[in-house]
């Protein structure tokens, strides 16, 4: 760390700052797909033609045009939120190793670090909707919590499970033995700790049936209620900028093919392959989880830990043959 | 170099002096709370230059005997870096609390503030003191005199409720302290000469069983003052009762006694014997049940300063996970596993002083501007008590382990030993740790969500009540008490890389090595190859809110300003207060889901089937059919109880039967494994 010289410093923040951009600007255009896929699934014709998936932008282009108006009595935790939810994730999307397989920002990129920094976003999420006063917006932030109390320990054990065969918590390393030796010495741990983690990741980007994203003032999205503006453009942006984000953390960990493992001094056409291919998989990650989201029937809120007690088992069981060593 | 422990001596001194003169001027009472906030923050400040040349490795460890007028009164004292740093964490709390009292205490006039000052300074004396005793019997008599002067604190209030809770308190307090006297007397007698200093102690030889059998007097002895589960019913009752910078000490430090003493008596005085793996297993195991199950009480509360009270017991469990992890690397022979460990714990339990003793000082100026502790009373503080808010925030975030908060920074490290426990060693360790590792996430996103609702039902939206709405801002000094403890929240959070040394070295000192877990800036677990850099994250952070505000600044153009105007939305309904969500609401469906939980809550409790077993009517009597009664209703009832598990396990559900299924498919691959 002491011994890194100007120019391999400087390529490194550069590297960052394109991958957190780069989500940054995807994100609008993945949901946009996903909403797309949605309206074909239930026979309508959603946004319109192949720029409909583009939809997700104008809108928020247009409420950046808006006057933000809050309740009387909102506070500043509800108008610090919005920022705090962006820069958090692109804290995150800048330290993954998305493009080089080893991010020179190791530092914030461990797995217990970027759990807590979930955390940090949903802590604040859920904040804002109490801030708002509102009943719906505070339902909302309840939800978001337990939601993150129940899924938490999936993504946790899966991961874990990862790590443990990888030998470190870092990203870096766990992404480094997925690109060289996927799985490792315990090939069926790391299939259904995958799996585990695909179930985790699913319900963190807000899927039937733990979420319903075009019905925000019902559920998990319910801090949203009192958004407006430029606010509210923010906030959704950000939303958009988690779902990218997690599914990029799973992509990073059990699916990092294409990344390079040169390093930062890799030639900027790899690089700017790499970026293609990620693209290129987040498209895919997007398109089966609304594919399989649309197959999907909504449920009782509070049944939802029924649910989660599925992905435990699987997360557990693949710890089980951790264990034994299969 | 006697000078520290001259020092040590006047710090106590100062402590004296503050009681008594609290006790002389009771006929006015405002100076006698001057000249309690005054001697106790002289006597924090005292303790910290006594302890810092031997916390920092300036000084080695020190070694003095005052001898008294009997043979065994002589005083052995004995200042190592691991007491030493129990010495600066307490002091550092005092202080903060000596000068929030400044004010704080102005609203006790009249209800016998000169005594609570007395009793406070008293117990901060007794805990200093405590740290340094090298000899069982000073050691008892300030573990007694501590758990005395605080009684007297939490029936301060004179009420029925807090008589109550310090009844439960003393009873708690003095069988605890009995396990202790009875494992420091089974150490005596293993001692060559019979004699009851720990110097002596150390050289103890016991057989295996014998060292078990004082480990878990020891373990459930000072747990029961830490407030380990199934211990804890006291604490949640006592802690609330007394006065909120009292109730700042005693969960902040005063449970962290416990701890250390489980550390002195597990590691220190039966250092010299085997420390068997189970030890450590026992503490992990404890430490994790006692962290989920305090979150989840908390949780439930409305009452804020319970609330608190239950996260003592969770933050507890997390120190003492560490202190597993600890005695787990000691049995295992392997002392940077043994260091990590401890590093976890000791960290934590610097943080957990520190977060607490801001929150319990903030829940006390929210007390004192809207006299009440029921959050569904408060609301919309924020507005009225701006500066309180922000400390009371970075508290709650702290708490919650948020990065780059200092309880980040503890758990973090708590998280890596617990890795490297999963990751070799014995069958029991790699099944430990995961379970260990879970328990701690789960840990972590309840804490998160209670914090949101504490701060987002006391402090954001409406005020739910006339005496929130006119809440004022609290006096400065009690501003200067929280803010300091805030800042170094902050400053042992993003400055991590310059308190690691200090702190690997006493952990390193109780594993004895000399571990390096900082790396420039970069915190490292040296188990494992990875990293941490809490200053990099808050560069990160800040850097990348640039990117939404420039969004914000260059949509700017045509765009009104923003405003704050009108009710939340309410489907069209005139807004009500009432319908803003409150404090039980907002976690109905967490109590749905884990009702199960909740329940065990009453089986837990020591006061139900206490009562149970007195209020039970006595058997017998002419003419009782002993088969009758005794043989047949018994089997009877048995059948009748069994057939009603079977039908559990039998219920039809799908779901359930699949549970069985990989329940049956673990246990088969764990046995055929091992």
């Amino acid at each position: 760390m002491l011994t890194v010289n100007f120019a391999s410093c400087f390529s490194a923040i550069l590297l960052a700052i394109v991958q957190a951009l780069f989500l940054l600007l995807l994100a609008p255009v993945l949901s946009g797909i996903a909403r797309k896929i949605r309206a074909k699934m239930h026979s309508r014709q959603g946004p319109l033609g192949v720029a409909g998936i583009l939809q997700d932008y104008r809108d928020i282009l247009k409420l950046l045009q808006r006057q933000e108006v809050t309740p009387a009595h909102s506070g500043l935790v509800f108008r610090a939120t919005p920022y705090v939810l962006i820069a958090t994730m692109l804290t995150v999307a800048a330290t993954l190793p998305m493009l080089v397989q080893n991010t020179a920002l190791a530092g914030a990129s461990d797995l217990i670090t970027l759990i807590y920094l979930f955390a940090l976003f949903r802590f604040f999420f859920a904040l804002s909707g109490l801030d708002s006063g509102s009943a719906f917006a505070g339902m909302g932030a309840s939800r978001e919590l337990v939601l993150g109390v129940l899924v938490e320990p999936v993504l946790i054990l899966s991961l874990l499970v990862t790590a443990l065969i990888a030998g470190s918590t870092s990203i870096n390393a766990m992404s480094g033995l997925a690109l060289t030796d996927w799985g490792g010495k315990m090939p069926i741990a790391a299939i259904l700790a995958f799996v585990a983690c695909g179930f985790a990741v699913f319900v963190e980007m807000g899927k039937i049936p733990f979420d319903y994203p075009e019905a925000e003032q019902e559920l998990q999205e319910g801090p949203l209620t009192e958004y407006s503006g430029v606010g509210l453009a923010l906030v959704k942006w950000g939303i958009y900028l988690k779902q990218a984000v997690i599914a990029s953390l799973f992509l990073c960990v059990f699916v990092p093919f294409g990344s390079t493992t040169a390093g930062d001094n890799a030639g900027f056409f790899y690089l700017l392959f790499s970026l293609i291919v990620f693209a290129v998989k987040l498209v895919i990650v997007y398109t089966l989880a609304s594919l399989y989201e649309n197959s999907l029937a909504r449920g009782r809120f509070l049944l939802t830990s029924r649910v989660t007690w599925m992905g435990f088992g699987i997360a557990a069981l693949s710890f089980a043959f951790y264990f034994s060593g299969i | 170099m006697d000078n520290s422990l001259d020092m040590l001596l006047n710090a106590a001194l100062a402590y004296g002096i503050g009681a008594l003169l609290s006790l002389i001027l009771n006929k006015s009472e405002t100076l006698s709370i001057y000249a309690t906030g005054f001697f106790g923050a002289l006597g924090g400040i005292l303790g910290i230059a006594a302890a810092w040349p031997v916390l920092t490795g300036a000084s080695d460890t020190l070694y003095k005997a005052y001898s008294g007028l009997l043979p065994f009164t002589t005083m052995y004292v004995r200042m190592d870096m691991f007491s030493a740093f129990m010495i600066v964490v307490i002091s550092v709390l005092a202080v903060a609390a000596s000068v929030y009292s400044f004010s704080y205490m102005q609203e006790y006039k009249g209800k016998g503030a000169w005594g609570m000052g007395f009793f406070m300074n008293v117990f901060i004396m007794s805990m200093v003191a405590l740290m340094v005793m090298d000899n069982a019997f000073y050691f008892v008599v300030f573990f007694e005199l501590m758990s005395l002067s605080s009684y007297f604190l939490v029936i301060s209030d004179q009420t029925e409720e807090a008589e109550r809770a310090g009844n439960l308190y003393l009873i708690m307090a003095h069988s605890g302290c009995a396990m202790i006297m009875i494992a420091l007397f089974l150490l005596f007698l293993h001692t060559p000469n019979y004699s009851l200093n720990f110097e002596d102690f150390r050289k103890a030889q016991l057989s295996a069983p014998m060292a078990s059998v004082v480990f878990l007097l020891a373990f459930f002895g000072f747990g029961a003052k830490a407030g380990i589960l199934p211990l804890h019913a006291w604490l949640p009752r006592a802690h609330p009762a007394a006065p909120s910078h009292t109730s700042a000490m005693m969960s902040g430090v005063m449970v962290k006694i416990g701890v250390f003493g489980i550390i002195k008596v597990g590691v220190d005085l039966l250092g010299a014997n085997e420390l068997p793996l189970w030890w450590g297993l026992t503490v992990l195991g404890f430490g994790a049940v006692s962290s989920v199950m305090g979150v989840l009480y908390a949780l439930a509360e409305h009452d804020l300063k319970r609330l608190l009270a239950y996260h003592t017991i969770e933050n507890v469990g997390i120190i003492l996970m560490g202190v597993g992890v600890g005695m787990i690397g000691l049995s295992q022979h392997n002392p940077l596993l043994a260091a990590l460990g401890f590093l976890g714990a000791i960290y934590h339990l610097v943080n957990h002083a520190l977060f607490k003793g801001l929150l319990f000082l903030g829940a006390g100026a929210i007390i004192h501007s809207v006299h009440t502790k029921d959050m569904d009373k408060m609301g919309g503080l924020a507005r009225h008590m701006p500066y309180t808010a922000v400390l009371f925030l970075i508290g709650c975030m702290a708490i919650s382990a948020l990065p780059p908060l200092n309880g980040f920074v503890s758990e973090w490290y708590t998280y890596q030993g617990l890795f490297t426990i999963s990751a070799g060693g014995s069958g029991s360790m790699r099944l430990a740790g995961p379970m260990a590792i879970v328990m701690l996430a789960i840990t972590g996103a309840l804490a998160a969500m209670c914090f949101v609702k504490v701060y987002g039902v006391s402090f954001c939206g409406q005020a739910r009540s006339q005496q929130a709405d006119h809440a004022r801002e609290v006096p400065r000094t009690m501003l200067l008490g929280m803010g300091a403890l805030a800042l170094l929240c902050i400053l042992l959070g993003v400055g991590a890389a310059c308190f690691v040394p200090m702190f690997s070295k006493v952990a390193g000192s109780l594993a004895s090595c000399t571990p390096t877990f900082a790396e420039g800036s970069l915190l490292v677990p040296a188990t494992v190859q990875t990293s941490l850099s809490p200053a990099l994250i808050i560069v990160l952070i800040l850097g990348c809110a640039i990117c939404p505000l420039l969004i914000h600044n260059l949509t700017k153009g045509q765009r009104l300003p923003f405003r704050r105007q009108d009710a939340p939305w309410a489907c069209g309904y005139l807004y009500e207060q009432k319908m803003a969500p409150s404090a039980g609401g907002f976690t109905q469906s967490l109590r749905y889901m884990f009702s199960g939980l909740y329940q065990m809550r009453h089986s837990f409790d020591p006061r139900i089937w206490m009562s149970r077993k007195i209020d039970k009517p006595i058997p017998g009597g002419p003419g009782d059919s002993v088969w009758g009664d005794h043989v047949i209703s018994r089997l009877l009832n048995f059948v009748h109880g069994a057939s009603r598990q079977m039908q559990k396990i039998q219920q039809g559900d799908l779901r359930v039967y699949c549970s069985y299924i990989v329940t049956i498919v673990i246990i088969l691959l764990v046995f055929t494994m091992s």
